[in-house]
């Protein structure tokens, strides 16, 4: 008979009070662990989102937090757009990789439709480090003028939709829907980022958007701003004269060289435009007219972001250059007082079940004098007993804290497929040093609570114990 | 093994009463039991038999004179050394048998050889064999209150001598058993401590019982005490 068997078997003798003391000791556990995971879970999805652009330009008089939660995380607006030449910039620029641009505003079922290039899906990456690319079923859209999207994993779960389904989007949150239909040729798998829940067409078709008259107030007030903004631009560019007349004759040189690439799908643009114009001219507009909201630029090296952003600003245009690391960093500076908050609330849970079980041990004493004289008298010395108290309060705990890790990883590996297509959010379900940190805190938690008891035991008189007179 | 199994010289014993002042509950000028040798210890109640018991176990301590056991002090040492000699050499046997409800007969004799200093044979082994000695080899897995009174006082026997102590104390070991069942018990536990060649005390009122034991000593309350 070990000192562990011997506790082991004492546990035994009290099975409902050993196993409700353990359950919340294991509740605890379980409890803190998966608010761990999923505080884990948020915020490197968050962060890894963040890695997929270098830098995000957006209007200057945005909010720099707006512009990249807007981007990367399709939460939020803008409020401003940016002209469509600064999107032709930054794709000559020598030192960018990808330019991705962004324009938001319509909707399919309460998810937004972004219309962007295919350049996004080379230049985001889920977790794992895999281009969204890889992860498209069917195919991407095709650039130009053509009618197709591809859906992320949670828009495409959440509206029932299918490869093949052909959709109609909505301005904003109206119910009006515009008469162009989209087809869907891809469909992402989960990724675990904010892409799963976004919508994406061809930036061309965007613009050819058909606008009934609620839409078109809306765009009424975008294309004034458009005005405001490009006088503002003019001013600062005559004022800068040199670099800003260099920029206009590039983009003119490069405009060209589009119109010749994709002829077919200009064709298509100056029929829609007509055809908008005779329905009382209410349309989306060009893109020259109604800019972007965003544009995501992935550069060729990380190191040259400093430099990138001092020319963005040095050209004085009307965009900003944000670094969307800084800025999530700057969000969970915020964020993540209060995650540490809610997982120490949820740790005091286990020192609560802790202190529970200390009670129900110490309680337990008074009626096992005869048993703690019995092992004296056969010879245990007060340490052994001391020592079979002590792994009484261990044994609870970490078998407690076991069964709660089991428990909590358990429901992460359940909900986590469930989460990732609902939510976006990548929760890990393996174990890791949180699991071997918390088994240390019970190991640590096991012994001072079984101090208390442990030391009651010790003095239990021996003789006196021996013949019961109760 | 020249010394014997028990030594006793001038042991005293006071208890602290609750009105206050002391009682002298023992005074023992001289008393020796060799290896192997059977002594059946009577004295009226009151008379210090339970205490003198379990001041040769150390479980008490004592308050003057000498206690060796198989040579070894117990009187005048820590309560932690006390408990070496007790796990090494002394099996305890009681009226009400005191066995753990919690642990399986098996268990229960094994666990007079857990805290040994110096494990001898394999307890495992040995607490078998034991309840194998007392007939119970079909008992092994039951647990006290699954047993009769009778099969928990030899499941108690086979746990005092499964660790070949060199003294057995037995406290009114059967007077919780029929007349029948006592002789029965009484016997097995005699003929188990001669083969281990276990010095035995035994304390018992029960005159039939008495009779059996070459060597009988009574204890007198001590002179000057009020009972
Ligand atoms: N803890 C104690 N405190 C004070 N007095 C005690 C204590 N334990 C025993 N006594 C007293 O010591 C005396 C001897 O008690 P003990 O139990 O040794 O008697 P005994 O010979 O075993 O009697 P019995 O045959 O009835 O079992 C008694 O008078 C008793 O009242
Ligand atoms: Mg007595």
């Amino acid at each position: 008979m070990t000192v562990l068997g011997l506790a082991w078997r004492s546990l035994k003798q009290r099975k409902l009070a050993s196993i409700l003391t353990g359950v919340s000791i294991a509740l605890g556990v379980a409890l803190t662990i998966a608010v761990i995971a999923l505080r884990d879970g948020a915020e490197s999805s968050y962060r890894q989102t963040a890695r997929g652009y270098d830098c995000i330009l957006g209007p200057t008089h945005g909010s720099t937090l707006d512009i990249v939660l807007n981007t990367m995380f399709h939460v939020g607006d803008i409020g401003g757009t940016i002209p469509w030449e600064e999107y032709e910039a930054a794709k000559r620029d020598p030192m960018v990789k990808y330019a991705v641009p962004y324009a938001v505003g319509d909707m399919f079922r309460g998810f937004k439709v972004i219309g962007t290039s295919t350049d996004m899906f080379r230049a985001l990456e889920d977790g794992g480090g895999t281009k969204l690319l890889d992860h498209i079923r069917g195919r991407p859209f095709k650039d130009g003028k053509h009618f197709e999207a591809v859906f992320g994993s949670m828009a495409a779960a959440n509206t029932g939709v299918g490869i093949g389904t052909r959709f109609r989007v909505t301005h904003g949150v109206g119910v009006v829907e515009h008469g162009e239909q989209w087809e869907i040729v891809g469909i992402m798998k989960p990724t675990g980022t904010p892409a799963d829940r976004g919508i994406y067409i061809a930036i061309d078709t965007f613009y050819e958007v058909g606008d009934h008259k609620q839409a078109g107030e809306q765009v009424g007030k975008r294309r004034d701003e458009r005005k405001k903004e490009r006088d503002d631009a003019k001013q600062k560019a005559d004022a800068a004269k040199a670099p800003a007349k260099k920029d206009d004759g590039h983009g003119h040189a490069h405009d060209d060289g589009d119109d010749g690439d994709d002829h077919e799908g200009h064709a298509h643009d100056d029929h829609a435009h007509e055809e908008g114009d005779d329905h009382e001219g209410h349309k989306h507009g060009t893109k020259e007219e109604l800019g972007l909201s965003a544009v995501g630029v992935r550069l060729k090296s990380p190191v040259l972001r400093l430099r990138y952003v001092a020319d963005v600003r040095n050209a004085r245009g009307p965009v900003q250059a944000v670094l969307p690391q800084d800025k999530i960093r700057e969000l969970f500076d915020i964020i993540s007082p209060i995650g540490k908050l809610l997982t120490w609330i949820v740790a005091l849970m286990i020192i609560v079940a802790g202190v529970g079980t200390m009670v129900s041990l110490y309680n337990t004493i008074q009626g096992r004098r005869r048993e703690i004289a019995i092992l004296r008298a056969v010879g245990a010395r007060p340490r052994h007993v001391f020592a079979i108290i002590v792994s009484e309060a261990l044994l609870l705990c970490v078998l407690g804290g076991v069964a709660g890790m089991l428990l909590g990883h358990g429901t992460i590996i359940l909900i986590a497929p469930f989460l990732l297509e609902k939510a976006g959010v990548f929760i890990g379900s393996g174990f890791g040093t949180i699991d071997l940190v918390i088994l240390g805190v019970l190991v640590v938690l096991g012994v001072l609570i079984g101090l208390l008891p442990a030391w009651q035991g010790l003095r239990t008189p021996v003789a006196s114990n021996l013949h019961p007179t109760e | 093994m020249s010394e014997p199994a028990l030594h006793i010289r001038d042991l005293t014993k006071a208890y602290r009463e609750p009105e206050g002042g002391t009682f002298l509950a023992l005074d023992i000028p001289t008393l020796d039991v060799a290896h192997g040798e059977a002594l059946a210890l009577r004295g009226e109640s009151g008379s210090g038999k339970t205490t003198l018991l379990n001041i040769i176990a150390g479980i008490l301590p004592a308050d003057g004179g000498v206690i060796e056991v198989a040579g070894e002090r117990m009187t005048g040492r820590s309560e932690t050394a006390r408990d070496r000699v007790r796990a090494q050499h002394i099996g305890y046997l009681f009226q009400t048998f005191n066995l753990l409800p919690g642990l399986t007969a098996l268990e229960n004799v094994q666990l007079g050889m857990s805290f040994r200093p110096r494990k001898g044979e394999a307890p495992r082994k040995a607490a078998r064999e034991a309840l194998d000695r007392v007939g119970l080899s079909d008992r092994r897995m039951h647990k006290p209150a699954q047993l009769s009174v009778g099969q928990q006082q030899r499941v108690a026997i086979a746990r005092a001598l499964a660790g070949h102590p060199t003294l057995v104390l037995a406290d009114e070991p059967t007077s919780n058993l029929d007349a029948a069942r006592a002789i029965q018990c009484m016997d097995l536990l005699m003929e188990f401590a001669l083969e281990s060649q276990a010095a035995l005390l035994v304390v018992t009122h029960d005159e039939t019982q008495v009779a059996r034991f070459e060597r009988v000593e009574t204890l007198r309350t001590p002179e000057g005490s009020p009972a």
